[in-house]
């Protein structure tokens, strides 16, 4: 009885920890042929490491029960050398040629040459995101999300605004630190269509926990025609009420900070707001973008974010503020 | 220096030789990479740190060789030996394997 | 020629004399202990404290985390008290705790009367204490470091981090750090000068092996951060860019810097830890360790390997794949001497009949956890899957199965092993396995999961996390898993309360029946007679051992010359070589800790002046105590017995003083290595910034050949001094020393005007600033060696000084020398070095 409730248990628990390593930010949930090949690896580790440490403390268990006046095993050193010493140096020369093919699996010059670059600057605490053109000039500049064609090798360009951050998809590669003063460049190839999560894996300061953002892979031809659209500058608004979010966006100075190309607004400070509307979160992948959310950050920004670097604006109030939200979700 | 802290000394030096070859082999094949990719002579990194592993490996077979065969020779002295000789074997492994990333890792990004 | 045991009987008076010399004083007083039964307790106790305090905070974390979007720790406290518990958890206890038991330990398990320096053991704990004590208050203020423990800049520069909180770190951390390389030459020296005669190094206890390994990890990896902490405070202070990209620095320094020392901080607290098991284990299996040599091995190649993996902390930082393999493979390496130290205890099991003593429980709990967290670092080494897992749960998972499991378990088998040495009473048997069992469930409850959450994308140091990520239920897990770890430290404390009764006179003995001598009996003195050693456990192989000590039968049973003393042996085979006269009670050394910890926290709020006051006081209390050093031949030999006579006290190559400069000097050594090191490191990254690219002017040549002739020639002088004092011409020594110190400074000098006439400031670039703290870490050395040499001329002008008792100029002339070999070298890089590169 207790031995079958031991089975069924047994049987249960890979489930279950199979379950619990998925998710939209779980690296065991693989988005890539690169972080498949890292998830084979990692579950090759857990099953090796897994047998091993049951066969040390089922040597231990033995060990300490082994009567003494018994013939006695494994008391010489020679025993001691072969088990401390040849078994792991085998093992450890095995393990470390195949990490190190799928080290270098990863670039080089087999790998085709990229389709396009993006520029990603990680800045307390969010993410500045600029798709580059073959001659390197800027496209359009977007915040906290990347869109990815699927199939195609992209390369983004790690920077740092400020601190070291650290741009990290799980579900699509292991991740690479955002360091001043160097620009560190990650390949990327989603392999099928579906959005990740990712976040600041090193720790910035402040809001470090609260910097997320999202990647998004899309068949080629919606891929196209979301490029264009985000190269496109904003769309007019079509009713009075965007009209007058969008004059009081003008008049109250967010263009200081803020850029909505097609107006004046035109500050880089902050994101770019041309398309926020059109992106899945704000605040850093905090909130979903809809007109409350949108409504509730204006307001008071530091309240859902600690630390964030844009000042409240209480002055906004009623009908202002619901024209300002509606604007600015308009703008898809 | 009295003749027990020569004695000490000259040991020290014996079992170091394998780690220490181990460490400078570490410390030059990582010096060279990291200098060649900044200035953008990547090609020269590969060849150098084979040739330097092959030199740093043929070394640390050498100390094991000699101090086994020191150990041979007579008892005085056998565990400072028993301590080079595996000291020197295990940096051999150790040199060994990290030259290992040169047949399967290109130099630079 | 007598024969030892020497079966005659004792003077009646020996006795009691022996007891009055190493009396300790009472109430308040206590305070002023140096002897390291009584300064070993007050360390490990204060280890203990931090270890509370930085649990509790550990237990407010996981309050916050336990349930997603809670608000119990707003952002800003949380990452303090991260910062905190890291900081602390590494700094405040585990460094300290190790090395606390070692200075109460090393002394009474190989029967010397005491560590070589008693004054500095009890400088290093106060200036801890205190220093950490006040460290700690700063979360009540606001004030603690925010910046994680291991504070990357730009985040911690004085752009990003503006405020005080980062200098306590800087200075606070720092200065404790100092502290422990004041511990560490004393176990170094303590471990390989003062043995029980015969105690060869063959019959060397396992843990003093693993100590010597440890203190010789600390000299050589501690230097790198102490070097990385001065030059970020430097940059906050005066704004010389090392880390600063923009103007030719690279914050990946600090990190190559940092992590060469926080690796090798892992093994230096595990190697103590794996040291106490090699001890306890043979004790409760009533057998010898098996494969002794090779577990001594395993110690010392993990001292080694453990400086070539640094790298692996920066899997991620976009290094070259090559150069990221080449510290895969070394991270491989480093563990197989763990693989070979877990067979080593299993068949000494197999070996041995187990005793299920709370001890052995803690050891086996060690065993199932550091294997799990060893295995876990072998994947971590891998750069693929480094890359998923870096700076997420599934790494703080990792190092608390290896710290926890590879420290602490170990540790409180040590604390239950060894309390009846130090208490009247052996702690709890009962209470023991309550603790244990609450330990090794709460521990594995709260930290299995993590694994876990990083493997479903937890990032470390989040202060919360959306609940839509489906974290929560592992987070609740964990944090029901760590009350239940912190229960069973709290029955661990319960115990220590109704059983723990140190300072009374006597102990509970022999309880183990072990093997090694720090159980034979004895007071405040130790034993009453050093013992010969003849094999490694002298009381099994010995049955009379015991009795026969304690009735002064073997080496020294009194205190001939009327002071404290101890046996200083040869470093191989401990053949005795002289007797060493050692300070009883005193202030200086206590008061010196408090002004020093003073002088650095009022320097952190950047009170300048009364820091100025509080230095000045310390460094005088310091002089004040190194006044009553270097005694000479004080008395005259004595026959310590077997017919062995001593001389008194000894200077030069042979004396204890001559080594422990020979290792201060390798600190330096080191500290300066990493300076070179940072030097080349910010020419690879920023060749922009260097002449070659900026035309910035190079001195002209006659400056650094001015600079070196002046260094050679106060080399000179001093070991003109060093000749003349042979034959006791003291106006010839003082007049050397005086002129060779005027040299020395002279020769800065000239580097310094030769780089003003350039128009270089250490502001401009990551260039000017590496060019002067070349000469800056010089000037430390001219300001040190001034004192020293002034210090020298008072001993000459008060007559301390002559041909018989010259241990202090020996000292002084040894780093003088190294001074000026140390700037010959820098002269050599900074003006060769732009010329050639």
């Amino acid at each position: 009885m207790r031995r079958h409730t031991f089975t069924r248990f047994a049987e249960a628990l890979p489930a279950a920890v199979l379950a619990a390593c998925s998710g939209p930010q779980s690296p065991l949930d693989a988005g890539s042929d690169e972080a498949a090949g890292i998830a084979i690896l990692s579950w090759v580790m857990f099953a090796a490491a897994g047998l091993i440490l049951v066969a040390v403390l089922a040597l231990a268990a033995a060990a300490a029960r082994a009567p003494a006046e018994q013939p006695r095993w494994a008391t010489r050193e020679g025993w001691v050398v072969a088990a401390g010493l040849v078994f792991p140096i085998v093992m450890l020369s095995a393990l470390l040629a195949w990490g190190l093919s799928i080290t270098g699996g990863g670039g080089g010059a087999s790998s085709p040459p990229a389709a396009f670059r993006i520029a990603v600057a990680g800045e307390q605490w969010w993410w500045r995101v600029t798709y580059l053109g073959p001659d390197g000039s800027a496209l359009f500049s977007t915040a906290n999300e990347l869109r990815l064609p699927i199939g195609q090798r992209v390369e983004v360009d790690l920077t740092s605004a400020d601190v070291i951050h650290s741009f990290w998809v799980p579900g699509l590669a292991g991740k690479l630190d955002m360091i001043p003063g160097h620009v560190n460049t990650l390949p990327l190839v989603a392999g099928r269509a579906g959005t990740w999560r990712g976040q600041c894996a090193e720790y910035c300061g402040g809001a470090h926990a609260l910097m997320a953002f999202t990647v998004t892979a899309l068949p080629a031809p919606d891929f196209e025609r979301w490029m264009a659209a985000q190269a496109a500058p904003a769309a007019e608004p079509d009713n009075a009420e965007g009209r007058r979010g969008r004059a009081l966006f003008l008049a109250s100075g967010c263009g200081a900070c803020h850029a909505v190309r097609g107006t004046p607004a035109s500050g880089t400070i902050g994101p770019d707001l041309t398309h926020v509307g059109g992106r899945p979160t704000i605040g850093a992948g905090l909130l979903p973008t809809q007109r409350g959310t949108l409504a509730a950050w204006i307001v008071d920004p530091g309240h859902l974010k600690p630390e964030v670097r844009m000042p409240p604006f209480p002055v906004f109030r009623g009908e202002d503020l619901r024209a300002l939200a509606a604007w600015l979700e308009s703008l898809r | 220096m009295a003749e027990t802290d020569r004695r000490f000394f000259s040991g020290l030096l014996r079992i170091g030789a394998g780690p220490a070859l181990w460490a400078a082999h570490l410390g030059l094949v990582y010096g060279v990479t990291a200098v060649a990719c900044a200035r953008g002579a990547g090609g020269v990194a590969a060849p150098t740190v084979v040739g330097l592993t092959l030199a740093a490996a043929l070394g640390a077979g050498w100390i094991v060789g000699r101090e086994l065969r020191r150990a041979r020779a007579g008892p005085a002295g056998t565990r400072t030996s028993f301590f080079a000789a595996a000291l020197a074997g295990l940096s051999l492994v150790a040199i060994l394997w990290a030259g290992l990333p040169v047949v399967f890792v290109s130099a630079c990004p | 020629m007598s024969r030892l045991p020497d079966p005659r009987p004792r003077p009646p008076e020996e006795l009691e004399q022996l007891q009055e010399v190493w009396r300790q004083p009472g109430g308040w007083r206590l305070a002023s202990a140096v002897n390291n039964t009584y300064v070993g307790v007050f360390y490990i106790g204060t280890a203990l404290l931090f270890f509370v305090l930085a649990g509790i905070l550990a237990l407010l974390l996981r309050i916050q985390l336990a349930v997603p979007e809670n608000d119990f720790l707003s952002q800003a406290t949380y990452n303090q008290v991260f910062t905190m518990h890291g900081t602390m958890m590494m700094f405040l206890f585990a460094v300290p705790a190790v090395e606390a038991m070692g200075v109460y330990l090393l002394p009474n398990m190989q029967a010397a009367r005491d560590l070589p320096f008693p004054r500095l053991s009890a400088y290093a704990f106060w200036a801890y204490a205190v220093g950490g004590l006040a460290f700690f208050c700063s979360l009540f203020f606001g004030l603690a470091p925010d910046g994680g423990w291991f504070m990357y800049p730009p985040l911690t520069s004085s752009e990003h981090s503006p405020g005080h909180n980062t200098d306590f770190w800087l200075l606070g951390i720092g200065f404790i750090e100092i502290s422990a390389i004041a511990g560490a030459i004393e176990i170094l020296v303590g471990v390989l000068r003062t043995r029980a005669p015969g105690m060869t190094l063959d019959k060397l206890p396992i843990y003093s092996w693993a100590m010597l390994v440890f203190a010789v990890m600390i000299v050589f990896g501690f230097p790198a951060v102490i070097l990385g902490t001065a030059l970020l405070e430097i940059e906050r202070s005066f704004h010389w860019p090392f880390f600063i990209a923009e103007k030719g620095g690279d914050p990946l320094l600090w990190q190559h810097l940092f992590w060469f020392f926080g690796h090798p901080e892992v093994y230096i607290i595990f190697l103590p830890a794996a040291g106490f098991v090699s001890m306890i284990l043979p004790t409760m299996c009533g057998t010898r360790l098996v494969a002794h040599r090779w577990v001594v091995l395993a110690l010392v190649a993990t001292g080694f390997i453990a400086f070539g993996v640094w790298v692996h902390h920066m899997f991620t930082t976009g290094l070259p794949k090559l150069s990221l393999s080449f510290f895969s493979a070394a991270s491989m390496a480093v563990a197989v001497p763990s693989g070979i130290q877990v067979f080593a205890w299993i068949a000494t099991i197999a070996k041995g009949r187990l005793r299920l003593t709370v001890p052995s429980l803690f050891v086996l709990g060690f065993l199932a956890i550091f294997t799990l967290g060893g295995l876990t670092g072998v994947m971590v080494a891998m750069v693929p899957f480094d890359g998923q897992t870096h700076d997420t749960f599934f790494v703080v998972a990792h190092f608390h199965y290896v710290l926890i499991g590879g420290m602490v378990f170990p540790l409180f088998a040590a604390f239950y092993y060894w309390a009846p040495t130090a208490s009247r009473r052996a702690l709890s048997e009962r209470l023991g396995k309550w603790c244990f069992g609450l330990m090794f469930v709460g521990f594995n409850i709260a930290f299995f999961p993590q694994h876990v959450a990083g493997l479903m994308g937890m990032p470390r140091r989040v202060w919360t996390y959306p609940a839509e990520l489906g974290w929560g239920w592992i987070n609740m897990t964990s944090t029901v898993g760590a009350f239940i770890l912190g229960l069973g430290a709290l029955v661990f404390l319960i115990d220590l309360a109704r059983n723990f009764r140190p300072f009374t006179g006597g102990n509970a003995g022999n309880v183990w029946n072990a093997g090694t001598l720090e159980w034979l009996p004895g007071g405040n003195y130790a034993t009453r007679s050093i013992p010969i050693v003849t094999s490694l456990e002298p009381l099994w192989d010995q049955p009379d051992l015991a009795r026969e000590v304690d009735e002064g039968r073997y080496y020294l049973p009194g205190a001939p010359t009327g002071r404290r003393e101890t046996i200083v042996t040869s470093a191989i085979a401990a053949e005795p070589q002289y007797l060493m006269q050692m300070p009883g009670p005193g202030w200086p050394a206590v008061l010196a800790a408090w002004f020093t910890a003073a002088f650095f926290l009022l320097l952190t709020v950047k009170l300048v002046t009364p820091a100025m006051v509080c230095g000045v006081i310390a460094l005088a209390l310091v002089l004040r105590w190194m006044w009553d050093t270097d005694l000479g031949p004080a008395h005259p030999p004595v026959d310590i017995g077997g017919g062995i006579v001593l001389p008194v006290n000894c200077s030069g190559p042979m004396s204890h003083s001559w080594w422990a400069v020979v290792v201060l000097i390798l600190v330096a050594g080191a500290v300066f290595a990493s300076l070179l090191f940072s030097y080349f490191f910010l020419w690879t990254v920023s060749p922009d910034v260097w002449p070659a690219a900026t035309g910035q002017a190079l001195p002209g040549a006659e400056w650094p050949l001015a600079a070196a002739a002046l260094l050679v020639l106060s080399s000179a002088l001093v070991w003109w001094a060093g000749r003349r004092l042979e034959a006791d011409g003291h106006w010839s020594v003082r007049l050397g020393l005086a002129a060779a110190a005027v040299a020395l400074a002279a020769a800065l000098a000239a580097e310094l005007a030769g780089q003003r006439a350039t128009g270089l400031s250490p502001t401009d670039s990551g260039y000017g600033a590496v060019v002067y703290m070349m000469a800056a870490l010089q000037g430390l050395f001219v300001a040190t060696l001034g004192i020293m040499a002034l210090y020298t001329l008072a001993r000459s002008l008060a007559g301390l000084l002559h041909r018989h008792r010259r241990a202090t100029f020996d000292n002084t002339m040894l780093l003088w020398h190294y001074a000026v070999g140390q700037g010959l070298i820098a002269l050599a890089v900074v003006h060769f070095g732009p010329r050639v590169l």
